[in-house]
């Protein structure tokens, strides 16, 4: 019991979340033990991170962690639970993993580098599915090199299906916010609307994850043919968005800037006088992007239409 | 909550913006304070927009014009917002290069004419795309004045149909019954009651909002939110500080127009309405002016009995030793000002018929603390042996308004051992400790609302309209004298005048 205000209360504990975490590998496990320490303040509940290595022998190694935080004078707790496993028992992640989630809260499902199969268990149990699209970190290598084209729109068709079974969570989609939302932003001046729908083609750069996104962005919300999107790699993303509109031409660029740290947008029109806005991205994004994906629940149908007109991008 | 025609108007048209609308940004706008040198702009809005901007919810297209009678230039103004505001991120330094300044009386003409030219360049140089909103951040006794002017100076109607102007009005909407509505009139004169958001800044904040939640996104309260189990209500805004250095205004206030016109009216209305149809602008305020319709008012002989007024004396609050009320910077050292008001008030309605609802408000008690308890009736019978319920209190639900945002709901529960004893045990919810986000301030979240068009947290006129009726009755009695004004020590919970209040009915305030 703690005092508080002469009344004596329960010191009640407080969970809103299981997270189950998918690692192929220790580094993987180490990255979203490190993000859920940053957030489970935030996000008290439990945290159990698998890290399956299936062409090994018959093994389960567990550590359990419990962290605890003050949150306005009163205690919060998060657990971990770290399980590696080996042998057969990797086929069947689910059997190790729903008995060790808390009860009626709900479950989401990290796979910190890689995407699962659609029809894997593990992901019948999960409410929400987090992936990370290929290539989409800037400065942070995933295991899941990007593989060329091919490979990449391989991970799309996967991430289609996957989307049609669960709600998908991409981070690679939600690091690209800022990125989306200037953009968006630039068309707001009355005197450029009328150029959101008249764009002619459109050029993206980036990561190949975050490229993709972005181009499959623009060919669905903008209607335009795919080979009206160019795509280029690039260390920063980046988007320029050409226009023309009562016989004016008006370019709308939003780009990154000092590996991805600042995004700073741009609309001109006719080589005119231009308007440009800077923001900074503050933290670490995937952090952000992480913590963001633990409040979603639900279908994001903008991404599930991006993917699919990405696949036809290249 | 959000009005989907006001909402909308972006992503209506730009497909680009979809997917987005979780993240509410300004659209093109240019907001004009009134009184930008003064102490709510300083205090309040500025550090509000540089929060905004912080979160990337306000879009390069947004402006800021200020006015005011200190003579500043637009350089020296944009110091000052950035000295009231500086933790706005990198990107607000480059938004407040937008600011502009208006130095004038707000009577003269010329005031009104250089704004205008303002607005336009804005327009131009910025984008704010016609767009107004008119933020009246002054004395309460300009606030007709400011908003005729606009209207004689044609700066109150939208310059085209998918423009906006609207009119941001703070508390205190009038000093009474009689001055509200000339107000209303003063201010209809020039803008439509469509265009006009009543700012209470208690209805930006999300545990208020939260019992709209609370009640009607679960089944299991709304049903037993009623007087078959609702024994009364009791809500309390207390305040552990005195008046600060808002002597003089508080002497022309009192805290029966402070705080229970409007903060108390709003929480009370929320508390008890019926479930609206929607939740949004309409069907929320249409049924907190029915909850406020439904509040019995006070004859003369029922202020005295149910109405306790009181004032605080020196004493000592969180350790400090404080001076009385009338030793306080720029108060009448013979003030009769209320700083303490406790109320017994009933609601005549299906719902609520034969429930008190008890209201306390005062400063210089021993916290700070805003809630609202719901106590239930007793359990018809008991069926332990006397001494082992001993200290079993009813069940309480409690909405904690602030600090530790959160409800607690109390209720029996056995002590382990080997008598089946029961004690009351508290259970407690905490927003700060179950969520991710961080909440908006109530500011931030009203600025927001008022750019966007969504007018679900402002007051309508009906509503104050509503508040004063209930208040108005107390304020004639009180100025005939009736009841005399209590006193109180600062550092307890008020006279002893609002204990007896509820003590006559077999019951006592809670402790929070």
């Amino acid at each position: 019991m703690a005092l508080r205000g002469g009344e004596e209360r329960a010191a009640t504990r407080i969970s809103t979340i299981n997270l189950v975490v998918v690692a192929t590998d220790d580094a993987g496990a180490d990255r979203a033990a490190r993000a859920m320490r940053r957030l489970g303040r935030q996000n008290p509940g439990r945290t159990v991170i698998v890290v399956p290595r299936p062409g090994t022998d018959l093994s389960i190694d567990a550590d359990i962690h419990l962290h605890t935080a003050t949150v306005d004078s009163r205690a919060v707790w998060w657990e971990e639970v770290r399980i590696v496993v080996g042998g057969p028992v990797c086929g069947h992640l689910d059997s190790l993993v729903e008995p060790l989630t808390l009860g009626e809260m709900p479950v989401t499902l990290w796979y910190v580098s890689s995407i699962p199969d659609p029809a894997e268990p593990l992901v019948g149990t999960a409410g929400t599915v987090v992936v990370e699209s290929p290539g989409g970190q800037v400065g942070e290598g995933t295991s899941q090199a990007s593989s060329g084209v091919e490979g990449n729109h391989g991970v799309l068709a996967s991430l289609v299906d996957l989307a049609q079974r669960r709600p998908v969570v991409d981070l690679t989609w939600l690091r690209l916010n800022p990125w989306r939302q200037m953009l968006a932003h630039l068309f707001d001046v009355r005197a450029y609307r009328p150029f959101v729908h008249a764009v002619q083609s459109a050029e993206v750069a980036g990561p190949a994850g975050s490229a993709l996104l972005l181009a499959g962005w623009l060919a669905d919300r903008l209607g335009l043919d795919a080979s009206s999107v160019v795509r280029r790699s690039a260390a920063d993303s980046a988007a320029l968005v050409t226009a023309l509109h009562e016989g004016s031409t008006g370019r709308f660029r939003v780009e990154g800037e000092g590996g991805g740290r600042r995004v700073r947008a741009r609309a001109e029109v006719d080589r005119g006088r231009g308007r440009e806005s800077t923001v900074a991205i503050e933290g670490d994004p995937t952090v952000a992007a992480l913590g963001e994906a633990l409040t979603r629940h639900s279908h994001d149908r903008i991404y599930e239409s991006a993917i699919e007109a990405a696949l036809d991008v290249h | 909550m959000s009005d989907p025609a006001a909402a909308t108007v972006i992503d209506a048209t730009n497909p680009l913006a979809a997917g987005l609308e979780a993240d509410r940004h300004s659209p093109p706008v240019a907001l004009v304070v009134f009184g930008a040198s003064g102490d709510l702009a300083s205090r309040k809005i500025f550090p509000a927009l540089a929060s905004l901007s912080r979160r990337r919810a306000l879009s390069s297209t947004f402006a800021v014009i200020g006015v005011a009678r200190t003579p500043l230039t637009d350089e020296q103004f944009r110091d000052h917002v950035i000295e009231a505001a500086p933790d706005g991120g990198p990107e607000w330094k480059s938004i407040v290069g937008h600011f502009r300044y208006v130095a004038g009386e707000y009577a003269h003409p010329d005031t009104f004419d250089q704004l205008k030219v303002l607005l336009a360049e804005l327009d131009d140089e910025v984008g704010t795309a016609g767009n107004r909103i008119y933020y009246l951040a002054t004395v309460p006794a300009l606030f007709g004045e400011v908003a005729k002017a606009l209207g004689q100076h044609g700066l109150c109607r939208p310059t085209s149909d998918d423009s906006f102007i609207r009119l941001v009005i703070e508390k205190p909407y009038g000093r009474n019954l009689e001055s509200a509505t000339e107000l209303d009139q003063a201010v209809h004169e020039a803008f439509d009651e469509d265009q006009i958001y009543r700012i209470d800044h208690y209805m930006g904040k999300e545990t208020v909002q939260n019992v709209l939640a609370l009640r009607f996104a679960n089944a299991t309260f709304e049903p037993i939110w009623n007087r078959r189990y609702v024994d009364h209500v009791q809500i309390t805004v207390a305040e552990s500080l005195g008046v600060e250095h808002r002597g003089g205004f508080y002497e022309t206030a009192g805290a029966l127009r402070d705080i229970v016109q409007n903060h108390v009216m709003q929480v009370l209305a929320l508390t008890l309405m019926e479930p609206p149809a929607t939740i949004d602008s309409q069907g929320i305020r249409d049924e907190k002016v029915k909850a406020l319709r439904a509040v019995e008012v006070f004859t003369p002989e029922m202020v005295a009995s149910e109405v306790v007024r009181a004032q605080y004396e020196a004493g000592w609050v969180e350790g400090k030793q404080v001076p009385s009320y009338r030793e306080e910077e720029g108060v009448d050292p013979h003030s009769t000002t209320e700083t303490f008001v406790a109320m017994r008030l009933l609601v005549d309605n299906w719902r609520w018929a034969g429930v008190p609802v008890y209201v306390r408000t005062g400063k210089r008690l021993p916290k700070r603390v805003t809630e609202v308890a719901m106590q239930f009736q007793r359990v018809p019978h008991l069926p332990f042996a006397g001494s082992l319920a001993e200290g079993l209190e009813p069940n309480t639900i409690v909405l904690r308004v602030q600090p530790d945002e959160g409800i607690t709901f109390r209720f029996g529960a056995m002590v382990p051992g080997h008598t089946f004893q029961v004690r009351t045990v508290s259970m407690d919810f905490s927003y700060a400790s179950a969520f991710l986000e961080q909440p908006l301030e109530a500011y931030e979240r009203l600025l927001l609302d008022a750019m966007v068009g969504d007018s679900t947290l402002f007051i309508r006129a009906d509503e104050v309209d509503q508040a004063w009726r209930i208040v108005d009755p107390v304020l004639e009695s009180w100025a005939a004298g009736h009841p005399p004004l209590s006193s109180y020590q600062a550092g307890t919970w008020g006279p002893k005048e609002a204990s007896q209040l509820l003590e006559r009915d077999g019951r006592q305030w809670r402790t929070p």
